[in-house]
């Protein structure tokens, strides 16, 4: 349409429009990496079998929907006041005639109605999982209340301090650092109020009372504060701005006359770089680094899982302040007109860098081992990943030219490229779950790979840089995301083209003597099922499994009786079962809740067996005792190593019958009819886990691992290897598992 | 009301710096009025001073008849300012710069702007990150000039133009100025200003040197060129009768710009046996210029004379 005939806006119009469209691609940036995370944990949610798991990873949709508003208010801050105070155009717009109220007013409007517009498409995958009845709905509601108000708090006081540290310091990067810090140091000073309160699920009045009061003040003063600072700062325009030196051309100073006469000699090349490295971003290294030393004992003592984050996203600060401020174009035309060489400068930038990083690391080694001796703190984990995020945050600050572009960036890819990383392990780990071994294996494998990412990054900033200082519009940003990626994926391929290498190669051929001898059983087992117990009676699996006289009292002291009434039907059922059951596929023979299940029925079995002989039901007792055998004998064709407790168990309470309930069971033949076979636990268990390997290196060949022969090799060496570790613990240390020794006590109490 | 600017006794300090001292003038109204100066003069102050960026140490400025500070909503409405480097967004397309400001102006700005961006042969869909310094510039006087401002305020504004459209903008200031609108530009382009500019004045480390009608200026002022047969000797009395304003001597030739100098005077000096030649000439706008910022070089002359005799006394003791 012609300029001239469109609508002419309204000061408000015009106002948000030009707010919205400076803020437009942090919301699209955020937006996108926060929902490809949800969904990410979604996928990893509905994959995983672990009932702990699944809660974690879907409440995790719930958290990092909390975490994206203040995500929000971080990057509008930085591109609403701090970009436009950078970059001039708060000079010009406060040359216009709005007011500062009317320039506050649209900030922060488009701040909280944006954020709480992008809350929406991120609550759709949480609503769903709350219909669906998926998510752990938080049982006490005075916690709740509370988490939800600190969230609110939260994001309002990063609005308003991010603000006011923006409108104050002109370095945006170093303005949302030094408001980290601060909010960071307040909320601890705020728990330590509220810390009267014994957990989130007993709050007390008073606690929520000081809270309330305590944040109200907080948030009073932010508001005043930056409503003062905003006014001022619009009332004198782009003059007498507060800077910290060190970061730009303009504010450099040259060596003073004492110090060229105290060095006597000119300076080499060398040193100067790394003097003006070390020099470059000085102010918000320091406060990144004080904010490390000062926050990291306190953050190691409470918080332990937020520690290894915390970390990465320092390391990933310092890593955008390899290259910090030298984006500008009159910055690196400053050194490229001086014949600076790119590898040098390259390398005394991230020199500087690396050494920052790992005082940082040690900083926080120490303060971890001071509160957490000998706590499995995830080195290994951030020792391989440390360096990538370092320098893909180097690698960001050479690419975009705004500092706060690049750290959003730099974050968004490492966080969407973890999320992906996570789920491709759990996708595979989910396709082959029968290997916990394996997967564990291949994570450290990818691990393993990270240096390798780490290299291809250095390589490309090096190769980078070269066009970054000879040519001006060199434009770098499509480069970087797909090195970015492609570093961050290339440990996983690699893990999956070259981890069978790592796994010490077992001819399958060997497990030959174990194929012979279990081929009958096989045949029976893949058409086997479990019988299924009705589970209306409420058990204790882990007593039972421990301790069967325990659930028997548990049992005996029920309210209303209503086991007694039970007994019939749940025998009727199980009777049939154990006759003709479902009989699910083979592969299924895998899972391991089909072993527990088995386990927990020998134990539920005999207890109820003791119940009904308490109860004066001998009928009942003798049916519940000959099930337990049947079960019993159909451990063994599961691994029966991994059932000795409760079949031990069983036994004992077998064992523990007097004669007179011996006699109204039907006598001592009847109770030798009741004692299982005798089978050789160790070849049974050896037997199963070759079956159960050749099971699955079959089933392999049928899913997505078959298309991949590099993978695939590496889990059916992985299974072999399973097999042939578990047949030489059973060899050496027999005496350890074989001790099925019950069986002994009931045979020889009625001898012959 | 005949004055748009109105500046009062206004003083201005920074820590220990005065960046303005004591200066007092008045804008006439329809005029295009210069402010030249060196770099650091206080020119950028005395500008900000009176758009209300600026809070003075002493004095008072009125600009429209409206106190800056108390009011600078209602002056940045009726004033049109541009900067040396105006920070627009580079985001933007030279079209969206126009619907944007549009949106703090009343109806007319958008037909008005692209009017402006026509003559000025700027592409509508470019981005402004896309433009020349030279193009950013025709953006931000176009956007400053299309509400039709009572008074437009130019800081260095034809800094990166080509010479066709510095000339062209400069003329369409005299265009303004004859329509009864004030146009006040601070520049370094002595030549340029001197072809526009009604009214100057010459700011000299914050100090206020001269302010005047360019020609009244012109007309006041001669450089006077004289050949002395001895220097050592005394100059004619009647040279006490003019203000001379700078003065420089080398050997002979005394050159010195006054203020007053009259066909008496002249003919009185022209009867003084110690001069054998005056020449007098009337001075352009540079002349006056350099003339007002330069510090005296007789003082100069006078030290340099002592040094060279102390040297050439320790090159004898030598």
């Amino acid at each position: 349409m012609e300029l001239s005939q469109r609508h002419h806006p309204s000061l408000w119009t015009a106002l948000i429009w030009k707010d919205f469209q400076q803020v437009k691609q942090v919301f699209f940036a955020v937006l996108v990496g926060v929902f490809c995370v949800q969904f990410m944990l979604l996928i990893l949610g509905a994959l995983s079998r672990e009932a702990d798991n699944k809660s974690a990873l879907f409440g995790g949709t719930v958290t990092i929907a909390c975490a994206a508003p203040i995500l929000l208010a971080l990057g509008c801050s930085g591109m609403l006041v701090g970009q436009e105070r950078q970059s001039g155009t708060w000079a010009w717009s406060s040359s216009l005639p709005v007011s500062w109220s009317q320039a506050l007013g649209s900030k922060l409007l488009v701040t909280l109605f944006g954020s709480l517009a992008a809350s929406l498409p991120l609550a759709v995958i949480p609503i769903g999982l709350l219909l669906a009845r998926r998510l752990e709905t938080q049982a006490n509601s005075v916690a709740a209340v509370y988490v939800s108000w600190l969230t609110l708090v939260i994001f309002l006081e990063v609005v308003l301090f991010c603000f006011l540290t923006t409108v104050l310091i002109r370095e945006t990067l170093t303005a949302l650092v030094v408001a980290g810090i601060g909010l960071t140091v307040v909320h601890f000073s705020m728990g330590a109020l509220v810390a009267d309160a014994p957990s989130l699920d007993g709050i007390s009045d008073m606690s929520q009372y000081r809270f309330a009061i305590f944040a109200s003040a907080i948030l009073l003063t932010g508001f005043l504060l930056m409503t003062v600072a905003f006014r001022w700062r619009w009332g004198i325009g782009q003059q007498a701005t507060f800077a910290f030196q060190g970061n730009s051309v303009a504010v450099e100073r040259p060596i003073s006359a004492y110090s060229q006469n105290a060095i006597g000699v000119a300076p080499s090349e060398w040193w100067m770089m790394l003097r003006h490295s070390f020099a470059n971003s000085f102010w918000l290294r320091l406060f990144v680094l004080s904010g490390a030393f000062f926050i990291s004992p306190e953050l190691g003592y409470q918080t332990m899982g937020l520690f290894p984050v915390g970390l990465l996203l320092i390391l990933g600060i310092l890593g955008v302040t390899a290259f910090e401020g030298d984006q500008v174009l009159t910055r690196y035309r400053f050194l490229a007109d001086r014949g600076v060489a790119p590898w040098k400068l390259v390398v005394c930038r991230l020199v500087v860098v690396s050494m920052l990083a790992l005082v940082v690391c040690v900083v926080c080694a120490l303060s971890v081992s001071r509160f957490h001796q000998g706590s499995l703190f995830p080195w290994s984990s951030l020792a391989s990943l440390g360096p990538v995020v370092l320098l893909i945050g180097s690698f960001s600050s050479i690419v975009f030219r705004k500092s706060i572009i690049a750290v959003t960036v730099a974050f968004v890819i490492v966080l969407v490229s973890w999320a992906v990383i996570l789920f491709l392990l759990a996708w595979i780990h989910s396709q082959v779950e029968w290997l916990v071994e394996g997967q564990t294996s291949l994570r450290n494998v990818v691990l393993g790979f990270f240096p390798v990412s780490a290299i291809a990054i250095l390589v490309a900033t090096f190769v980078l840089s070269r066009r970054w200082l000879v040519f001006d519009d060199a434009k770098l940003a499509p480069h970087f995301l797909w090195i970015s990626v492609a570093a961050l994926f290339s440990p996983v391929l690699l893990a999956c083209t070259f981890g069978f290498l790592f796994v010490p190669n077992i001819p399958w051929q060997e497990m030959s003597v174990e194929i012979r001898t279990s081929r009958p059983v096989r045949s029976q087992l893949l058409s086997f099922s479990h019988p299924l117990l009705d589970d209306s009676i409420d058990v204790d699996h882990r007593s039972l499994r421990r301790d069967v006289s325990s659930e028997i009292n548990g049992l005996r002291q029920s309210p209303d009786q209503h086991i007694v009434h039970l007994i019939e039907p749940m025998l009727t059922s199980l009777e049939a079962e154990l006759k003709t059951g479902n009989r699910p596929a083979g592969a299924e023979l895998q899972y391991k809740h089909y072993a527990k299940s088995l386990e927990f029925m020998i134990a539920r079995t005999a207890a109820l067996a003791r119940v009904c002989l308490d109860e004066k039901d001998p009928k009942s007792a003798l049916r519940f005792w000959r099930a337990n055998r049947e079960l019993q004998q159909l451990s063994y064709e599961f691994d029966p190593l991994l059932m000795r407790a409760s079949r031990n168990a069983a036994l004992l309470l077998l064992n523990e019958l007097n004669d007179d309930e011996v006699a109204a069971l039907g006598g001592r033949e009847v109770f030798k009819n009741l004692i299982p076979a005798a089978h050789d636990e160790c070849t049974a268990s050896i037997r199963h886990s070759w079956l159960v390997a050749n099971i699955n290196r079959n089933y392999l060949r049928s899913t997505f691992v078959g298309l991949f022969p590099p993978l695939r090799w590496r889990l059916e060496r992985q299974l072999a290897w399973s097999v042939a570790q578990h047949r030489r613990t059973l060899e050496t240390k027999p005496e350890t598992y074989q001790n099925y020794l019950c069986r002994e006590m009931l045979i020889n109490r009625y001898p012959d | 009301m005949r004055e748009v600017i109105s500046v009062n006794r206004v003083s201005k300090r920074f820590g220990m710096r005065n960046a303005l001292n004591n200066v007092t003038f008045s804008v006439p109204r329809g005029v295009v009025f210069a402010l030249l100066g060196e770099n650091g003069a206080g020119k950028s102050t005395l500008i900000r001073s009176m758009l209300g960026y600026v809070k003075l140490t002493s004095g008072i400025i009125s600009v429209c008849g409206l106190n800056p500070l108390k009011n600078p909503l209602e002056i940045r409405r009726r004033v049109g300012y541009v900067s040396d480097a105006p920070g627009l967004y580079e985001w933007m397309t030279v079209a969206q710069a126009g619907w944007y400001v549009s949106g703090f102006y009343p109806e007319g700005f958008l037909k008005s702007y692209t009017q402006k961006i026509n003559e000025f042969q700027l592409p509508h869909d470019s981005k402004i990150r896309d433009l020349s310094k030279g193009m950013r510039a025709k953006v931000a006087l176009s956007l400053a000039m299309s509400f039709d401002p009572e008074l437009l305020i130019l800081d260095e504004p034809t800094s990166g133009l080509d010479p066709l459209v510095r000339r062209s903008f400069l003329e369409s200031m005299i265009d303004r100025a004859a329509a009864g609108q004030t146009v006040f530009l601070s520049s370094h382009q002595i030549a340029e200003v001197e072809r526009v500019a009604d009214w100057v004045a010459i700011l000299h480390k914050g100090e206020l040197q001269i302010v005047a009608p360019l020609e009244e200026l012109k007309s006041s002022v001669t450089i006077l060129d004289l050949s002395l047969r001895d220097p050592l000797l005394a100059l004619p009395e009647a040279m006490d009768q003019m203000e001379v304003l700078h003065r420089t001597q080398r050997g002979r030739t005394l050159h010195m710009m006054v203020r007053g100098f009259t066909p008496e005077i002249e003919a009185s000096l022209s009867q003084n046996a110690n001069l054998f030649e005056i020449k007098a000439i009337r001075p352009n706008l540079e002349d006056l210029y350099l003339g007002f910022t330069q510090p005296f070089e007789s003082q100069f002359s006078h030290e340099s004379k002592a040094q060279t005799s102390s040297a050439a006394k320790k090159s004898e003791v030598a």
